[in-house]
């Protein structure tokens, strides 16, 4: 089993915890969300990573377009609240999946979005194919996920920390969990699957302020990534990462900058 | 400890070139002032194989090893012996 796909499993029931909504990725998936935009053609709808289904029954709360919806989620617990959710829509169905599994007919897709899930699949290029294969000719997307600058602030603060309680081997295990592209990377990739027509790729930095307890409500999410930490330790460990990220603070809070990638694809 | 200028400065270019990062001497710690991040060290991993025709392990990777230049430099050396012109 996918260790980050356990834990966003284990959690999905403080997904909709006010601490979350107000996170940075609370801040940021409500930036994101604002990016997608829904048209009068797209009449069957894909949210890919769609989580506890907060965005997609948002849309389709607001759709009169009459447009199928469909959600895909690999962690189950998540995908039980999206469906629990998303009930009172007959035109949306919840479906176990992910970006290198995607259980939807080829050609079939108007519009695909996904927000904060790209950087999560574990075979870049089969994914790309696979949102390749789904979507129409005529089809369009927007995926927002996060790229490889992200977090630096803390990154800098934290590494010696994880340093001293994990070994190179499981850092770099770690680190393989994610894939954090940057801008040039991210675009090579799509480019080389959808080629130049009505494509774009572009980033943007967002630096959201909270306290540090704030910032460790969401912290915990990355549990799936620090699972080989030795249990007798790992305490101690989160006592000097929260004390190496207490040191960030200003008067505004403490800054935490979200890195993120915007992949356009338009029917120009 | 022995100097490898022409094996610093290799190295020095490929964190340049390659990573995107400047040192500022071969003795800055990369870990302390977080340049070192995990991904940074996967890419730097896969950037030395490439460069010095090395194979690494990483089960038996220790972090001094990485902690600066000269660190990386003697690391080159001791895993690729005369193939790298020091």
């Amino acid at each position: 089993m996918n260790t980050v796909i356990e834990t966003y499993s284990r959690l999905a029931g403080e997904y909709d915890d006010p601490e979350n909504l107000n996170s940075c990725w609370g801040l940021a998936t409500r930036h994101s969300l604002n990016l997608v935009t829904l048209e009068a053609k797209h009449k069957v709808v894909v949210d890919v990573g769609c989580g506890v289904g907060r965005e997609l029954a948002q849309l389709a709360s607001h759709d009169s377009l009459n447009a199928q919806f469909i959600g895909i989620e690999p962690a189950a617990n998540m995908r039980e609240i999206a469906m629990a959710r998303t009930a009172q829509y007959p035109n949306v169905q919840i479906r176990e999946g992910s970006f290198e599994n995607l259980p939807v007919e080829s050609k079939s897709v108007d519009y695909l979005y996904s927000i904060l899930a790209f950087h999560w699949t574990t075979d870049l290029g089969k994914s790309v194919a696979e949102l390749a294969r789904v979507l129409k000719p005529t089809g369009e997307m927007d995926l927002m996920f996060i790229g490889r600058h992200n977090g630096r602030e803390f990154i800098r603060k934290t590494t010696p920390v994880f340093f001293k309680y994990m070994t190179p081997a499981m850092m770099i295990e770690a680190a393989l969990l994610r894939k954090q592209l940057t801008l040039e990377a991210a675009d090579t990739l799509f480019r080389k699957a959808f080629g130049s027509r009505g494509l774009s790729v572009t980033e943007s930095y967002h630096t959201y302020y909270d306290t540090l307890d704030g910032h460790w409500s969401w912290w915990v999410r990355i549990e799936g990534q620090l699972v080989n930490i030795p249990q007798e330790v790992r305490a101690k460990c989160d006592q000097e990462v929260r004390a190496a990220i207490a040191t960030l603070v200003t008067d505004k809070g403490i800054p935490y900058t979200v890195h993120l990638l915007h992949v356009r694809l338009r029917n120009t | 400890m022995p100097a490898y200028p022409a094996l610093h400065n290799k190295i020095i270019t490929l964190f340049s070139e390659k990573l995107n990062w400047e040192a500022p001497s071969i003795d800055t710690d990369l870990v302390e002032t977080g340049i070192l991040d995990s991904l940074a060290l996967v890419n730097l991993l896969l950037h030395l194989e490439e460069e010095f025709g090395m194979k690494i392990s990483i089960d038996k990777l220790e972090i001094d090893n990485f902690r600066c230049i000269a660190k990386i430099a003697e690391f080159v050396v001791n895993h690729n012996g005369a193939k790298v012109n020091t």
